[in-house]
């Protein structure tokens, strides 16, 4: 509060006008002295020893002390030692009224927190300008308080400003599945708070959507973006997009909102325990390393997009490499702050050096995460600070509980219906209908518990109808690695060039007394692909969509074009989620 | 006597009575009170050899009397203290009776 500075000049009622505590004994001298100050335009307090100077001074909190050494009752060494612890911060400069010349009884006074001395008999000018430089002295130690005071309490509020956006990121940037069995992280205090976020979220067909970020920049504006992030990562996985919708739709929007040097780099891995896939787009961050049952590096995946929010939404290419991954081989992930983390020698750890580690952990895979923390720890010199860490297992995934609310059964008159979807070429080029039919069926609460059933039929019924059906692919295709990404760069140029064409989708609704009947049926315009599902193709990866699906349904039917297919589920009033 | 100090220093009179002005009477006075209250304490401490006492008090008078320009009289009551820091008894009663000498001689010239 500047307008009520404390204690020092405040007493004066103009400028440069001090309150001046006058103690000696002598009363010829103090009268004198008294004149003295007054004459100089300051006010005059009197005190007769030092236990009256000290009351005084703690009733009258002048500015300034002239105080005599050799006093009754108590001395003029002692009532100044007071003096200033009373003071405190503030400067009250003490000047020793003295005539004492030996020198032991001059340190005598500097002991006691004397800061000057005015010998006797009294000189004014001497005095005047004595006066005159304490008080400057004041002035500037007032000043220096004061910027002190206010530094230190907007530091206060900038703590707890961060304190409480470190909370609130906290939430958002570990929400979600993360603890669930399949995943180790590290991800340290202050990489999180340099912008690093790490998400898990179930999706609704099975598997999972894992995101490794790194934001640009330090501290909270480095945060600010994984906010928007999360929020998209979530909703959207929750309501069964797939990992290119969810990319294309974070880089728009991070590229509209952060300003042009905040982006993020960031791995994005989708997760498929049932059909033994993985999905990784890697933007930006060190190699994603996939590692077999033993330990051995089977593929390494470089960065090879630019970082979210950068590229402008028509040029931005959200292909993810996919891969094989049987269960038990690993995904390690890492940001940039394991690669950079330096030696005392100023050397950086280096991702060659974490491939190195790895070799030396072959046959020992579970404890490859262990020992790059430690390799990283030994290489520091510290435990480092800077760090995020992944590891993802590929192992069947705990079935994740139900998060629609399940809602009884009432009304069921009101969903006895019936709807078609006809998706023509210009649609499906440009739009995923699953998460808008999954949302219709979430409104019959009893498909709700059904949710991740539901939507994996669904998904199977419309790729096999687009990818098989309109775009006429080859799943044999699938059937090594390299293979995969042949197959979905050729679907994805085929989606590009579809031209005519379409996919209807029906679905059917019949209440009874036990629950409901729901019929799903979907048709392509294209020549009939189901005998060749059916047929010769039946290996590792391919064709296992429609094994899926009539393992999920009551009844799986085709039509004799092979081009349309039907599904019956039936569910029961009272079923819980699973 | 020229080498003698002045019992008065009139240049120093005249700065108090410009500085104190109506209260130059008061001044005077609170002196020759103070200055008698001293001489009684420097004749009993003298008597009881208390010469940290004789010293203070010597210390003191000192003081008021360069502030007055009693110079003669200041310069006694110096030596009187240090008669009081060598515990000298019979320094300590020389300076003493200057001290009386002096102050008598200083309150005609003061009109008191």
């Amino acid at each position: 509060m500047p307008e009520n500075r404390s204690g020092v000049a405040s007493n004066a009622a103009e400028p440069g006008r001090l309150k001046v505590l006058v103690a000696d004994d002598n009363p010829t001298d103090r009268m004198i002295l008294a004149r003295l100050v007054s004459r100089l335009g300051h006010s005059v307090v009197s005190a007769e020893n030092g236990l009256d100077a000290l009351v005084k001074f703690s009733f009258e909190k002048p500015d300034l002390v002239l105080l005599d050494a050799l006093m009754p009752v108590m001395d003029g060494f002692e009532a100044a030692r007071r003096i200033k612890l009373q003071s405190g911060e503030n400067l009250i400069p003490i000047i020793f009224l003295t005539s004492l010349t030996e020198t032991g009884a001059l340190v005598k006074c500097l002991e006691a927190g004397g800061d000057d001395f005015l010998t006797k008999p009294y000189n004014p000018v001497i005095l005047q300008a004595k006066i005159q430089a304490f008080n400057r002295m004041q002035e500037m130690h007032q000043t220096l308080q004061d910027q002190r005071d206010l530094i230190s309490k907007q530091h206060e509020r900038l703590l707890h400003e961060q304190e409480l956006a470190k909370i609130i990121y906290d939430r958002v940037a570990h929400a979600g599945s993360l603890d669930a069995a399949n995943l180790r992280y590290v991800q340290t205090a202050f990489a999180m708070f340099n912008g690093d976020i790490l998400l898990a979220a179930y999706r609704p067909s099975g598997g999972m959507h894992i995101l490794l970020g790194d934001f640009t920049g330090h501290g909270l504006s480095a945060a600010i973006g994984a906010m928007p992030l999360a929020e998209i990562f979530y909703s959207m996985t929750a309501r069964g997009f797939l990992l290119r919708d969810i990319l294309q739709e974070a880089n728009s929007k991070l590229s509209r909102i952060l300003p042009v040097d905040i982006f993020c780099c960031a791995v994005l891995i989708e997760i498929n325990p049932d059909k033994g896939l993985v999905a990784i787009w890697n933007g930006g961050l060190p190699e994603v390393l996939l590692l077999g049952r033993s330990g051995e590096l089977q593929h390494r995946v470089p960065s090879t997009h630019l970082p979210l929010g950068v590229a402008q939404a028509d040029r931005f290419d959200p292909t993810p490499v996919v891969l094989p991954m049987a269960s038990g081989e690993r995904l390690l992930c890492l940001t940039d702050g394991v690669i950079e983390s330096r030696d005392q020698a100023g050397n950086q750890f280096g991702e060659s050096r974490v491939v190195e580690l790895i070799a030396s952990y072959e046959a020992r895979p579970h404890d490859v995460f262990d020992g790059l923390l430690q390799a990283l720890e030994a290489f520091h010199g510290s435990p480092e600070d800077d760090i995020s860490l992944l590891e993802v297992v590929m192992q069947p995934l705990q079935a994740p509980p139900a998060t629609l609310p399940q809602e009884d059964a009432r009304h069921l008159d009101g969903q006895d219906w019936q709807l078609a979807y006809t998706f023509r070429s210009a649609s499906i080029r440009e739009h995923n209908p699953l998460p808008f039919l999954l949302k219709v069926l979430m409104e019959v609460p009893g498909l709700r518990a059904h949710a991740g059933r539901l939507f994996t039929i669904l998904s199977e019924l419309y790729s096999n109808a687009l990818e098989h059906g309109l775009l006429k692919l080859d799943s044999s295709l699938k059937l090594d690695s390299q293979g995969f990404n042949r197959y979905y760069d050729e679907r994805n140029e085929r989606l590009r060039q579809l031209n005519g064409g379409w996919i209807r989708v029906l679905l059917d609704h019949r209440p009874d007394p036990n629950g409901g009947v729901l019929h799903i049926e979907v048709a392509d315009s294209g020549d009939g692909f189901v005998e060749q599902a059916r047929g010769v193709v039946r290996d590792r990866y391919a064709g296992r969509g429609l094994e899926l699906v009539r393992a999920l349904s009551d009844d799986l039917s085709f039509n004799p074009d092979g081009n349309q297919v039907r599904v019956e589920f039936a569910w029961r009033l009272g079923h819980t989620a699973g | 006597m020229p080498d003698l100090p002045n019992d008065i220093d009139s240049a120093v009179q005249d700065a108090l009575r410009e500085l104190m002005q109506d209260d130059y009477a008061l001044l005077i006075d609170t002196f020759s009170r103070d200055s008698q209250k001293r001489l009684a304490q420097l004749h009993l401490s003298l008597q009881a050899q208390d010469w940290e006492d004789f010293r203070q008090t010597a210390h003191s008078f000192k003081g008021s009397c360069g502030n007055m320009g009693a110079t003669a009289l200041q310069q006694a009551c110096e030596e009187a203290e240090l008669a009081g820091i060598a515990a000298d008894a019979e320094a300590a009663q020389a300076s003493y009776s200057k001290i009386q000498h002096c102050f008598e001689r200083v309150v005609p010239l003061l009109g008191l």
